[in-house]
């Protein structure tokens, strides 16, 4: 005859083993992604302090301080042609010793990922294909280019004033 | 078909084919046809707001001895308004006055008397109540827009030609363009604001660029002409503000640099004006302009000045601004005469954007002189306008009779550079002053 009290206690035992099992400890991690807007559509057109504030950013690596913000705010809103103004501030950032762009070894050592980089990071996209052959092509024929210039030639672009 | 129904198309359609190389894209059928009387104008706003018993009736004496003739017995000194200035700066001792016509009650008819409005209605031809607005543009075409679009002489499209010096911000950068359909910031004129972009702050900010040589700005034109190739359909110019020619943009670039090393230097020319102390805004804003007058002999030139609006609290000071004004629009005059390419070929045209209020408002200065405001009564519309030039363009007289109004100078200056016929009818609603003209 089955002995249905040991029955009962072991499956009471087994069910109190099991539910005594350490839980798993699930860690979720974030992949890296390049974050960069789809396609070339740009719509909108920065104001003057987004123009400023963004360039300063894309430039230093750094917020641009409310009082430099204010100055140059000031020159801006004091000259009607804001694409001078506009040559002049990008070219002010770029005469500080303070720049965060790569350095000239860094651009030849991999002309491609320089102008990935570049344009990441002042276009927030991709480069298509035929840009980043052009460029990189422009890049290793020319004798007098820098990082500072590339980076000039697309800081004042008409695609960077917009968004 | 009868003969004569055929005739009568056939006429037709052959008038047709004739005219129609001659229809223009405006839909005019002939070319701008005006003539011109002068190749320049400068418009000097002696804004903030002058009332006419201390300008054209002397009644604290003669305060603007430069550009006014004598009627009470020239300046007497008063407490507060006894300093002297250097002699005046009009060659051959005369006074701007004597160099054309003076309209004694000239009027600002319309909408309030508030700057703003002052501003928009002398530099569109058209009375306004626009509220003010920061970021808004005109609602009717500015003389700039009027003039780049109409005028067709060889440069006239250049925004080299036509300047707005403004000696503040707000409100007044927005007044070289309008939002009227057909016009806006492709015909806007170039806007400079002395005081805040010759500054230290500014010059911090812009003063000191990084030079490329010339190989490295081809090589740069070259990467960024490339993108602007690609991103062209979205580009939208016009929202970005005035744009001048890529050649352009350098003479700019050089003209700024300048002023910023003339500026390092103090500002020689300047001190040789023995302005000393005096010195303000106004004086600046006009110091700038012959900068620009020099260096670009622009067609169309507008500085506006407003120290004298301490009359709100401080009449003796407004009296004092007053005759700061009337020397450096004088130092301005005699540039232009002595600056080739404008001598004798230019007309000045120098009016107040409105008035000031008859009864004091309750402050009094230091001198037991009560301030004025100006709100909108008939004192504070009640303004003088002196147009100046070539004695074969203008007439040397004086009215003292009311002809005249603030909306008059738009098509004034329009009919001096030989475009007013081409502005399409009905926008302004003022007229030359023929009174004044040859």
């Amino acid at each position: 005859m089955l002995d249905f009290k040991k029955i009962f206690y072991a499956i009471g035992l087994t069910i109190t083993l099991v539910s005594c099992a350490k839980e798993k400890v699930y860690v979720y991690e974030l992949a890296d992604v390049a974050i960069a807007q789809p396609g070339i559509a740009k719509p909108n057109v920065k104001t003057n302090t987004q123009y400023i504030s963004i360039a300063y950013t894309d430039v230093f690596g750094s917020t641009v301080s409310q009082s430099e913000l204010s100055d140059l705010e000031q020159a801006y809103l004091s000259f009607a042609d804001k694409t001078v103004i506009e040559d002049l501030i990008i070219r002010n950032f770029l005469n500080e010793s303070s720049t965060n762009l790569p350095s000239e070894s860094d651009m030849l050592a991999d002309v491609s990922a320089f102008v990935t980089t570049a344009y990441n990071r002042v276009y927030n996209r991709q480069p298509s294909e035929y840009e980043l052959w052009y460029h990189v092509n422009e890049i290793n024929e020319s004798s007098v280019v820098t990082p500072e210039l590339f980076y000039y030639a697309l800081l004042t672009s008409n695609e960077y004033r917009q968004y | 078909m009868e003969r004569r129904g055929f005739l009568k198309k056939a006429g037709l359609a052959t008038a047709g084919m004739m005219a129609a190389p001659y229809i223009l894209p405006s839909g005019r059928l002939f070319a701008a046809s005006g003539t011109r009387k002068v190749n320049h104008v400068v418009l000097c706003l002696l804004a903030g707001g002058i009332r006419n018993a201390e300008s054209v009736h002397q009644q604290e004496s003669n305060l603007m001895t430069n550009l006014l003739n004598d009627t009470n017995g020239g300046f007497v000194p008063q407490a507060g308004i006894d300093w002297s200035l250097p002699s005046n700066p009009i060659s051959g001792g005369t006074r701007l006055q004597d160099h054309g016509t003076l309209f004694k009650e000239f009027r600002m008819a319309q909408g309030p008397t508030g700057h703003y409005n002052g501003h928009i209605t002398a530099l569109t031809g058209k009375y306004t109540n626009a509220s003010l607005n920061l970021k808004s543009n005109p609602d009717f075409p500015t003389i700039f827009e009027y003039y780049r679009k109409h005028n067709d002489s060889g440069a006239a499209m250049s925004a080299l030609n036509a300047w707005w010096v403004s000696d503040s911000l707000g409100p007044y950068p927005a007044l070289n363009y309008s939002k009227y359909p057909g016009y806006g910031a492709e015909y806007g004129a170039n806007y400079l604001q002395p005081s805040s972009l010759i500054s230290q702050e500014a010059y911090n900010a812009v003063g000191t660029p990084k030079t490329f040589t010339a190989e490295q700005q081809a090589f740069a034109e070259k990467i960024r002409g490339f993108c602007d190739d690609n991103f062209s359909n979205q580009f939208a110019a016009q929202e970005v503000g005035v744009v001048n020619t890529a050649d352009e943009k350098q003479m700019l670039m050089s003209f700024l640099d300048d002023l910023y090393q003339d500026a390092l230097a103090g500002t020689p020319e300047l001190n040789n004006w023995g302005l000393g102390q005096y010195v303000n805004n106004d004086v600046l804003n006009v110091y700038y302009t012959e900068k620009v007058i020099k260096q670009f002999q622009p067609e169309l030139t507008v500085c506006n000045m407003q120290a004298v609006d301490v009359c709100h609290t401080n009449f003796t000071g407004y009296c004092n601004n007053l005759r700061v004004a009337d020397h450096a629009v004088a130092h301005l005059w005699e540039t232009i005469q002595s600056t080739p390419g404008m001598a004798n070929d230019t007309v000045m045209i120098v009016v107040p954007e409105h008035g000031r209020n008859l009864d004091p408002n309750t402050v009094v200065d230091l001198y037991g002189r009560p301030a004025y405001d100006h709100t909108s009564d008939d004192s504070s519309r009640e303004i003088f306008c002196l147009v100046a030039g070539p004695d074969s363009v203008i007439k040397r007289q004086e009215f003292s009779d009311v002809r005249g109004e603030s909306v008059d100078v738009v098509p004034t200056i329009a009919d001096l550079l030989g475009f007013y016929d081409q502005i399409p009818a009905g926008i302004m609603d003022g007229q030359p002053l023929y009174d004044a003209l040859y």
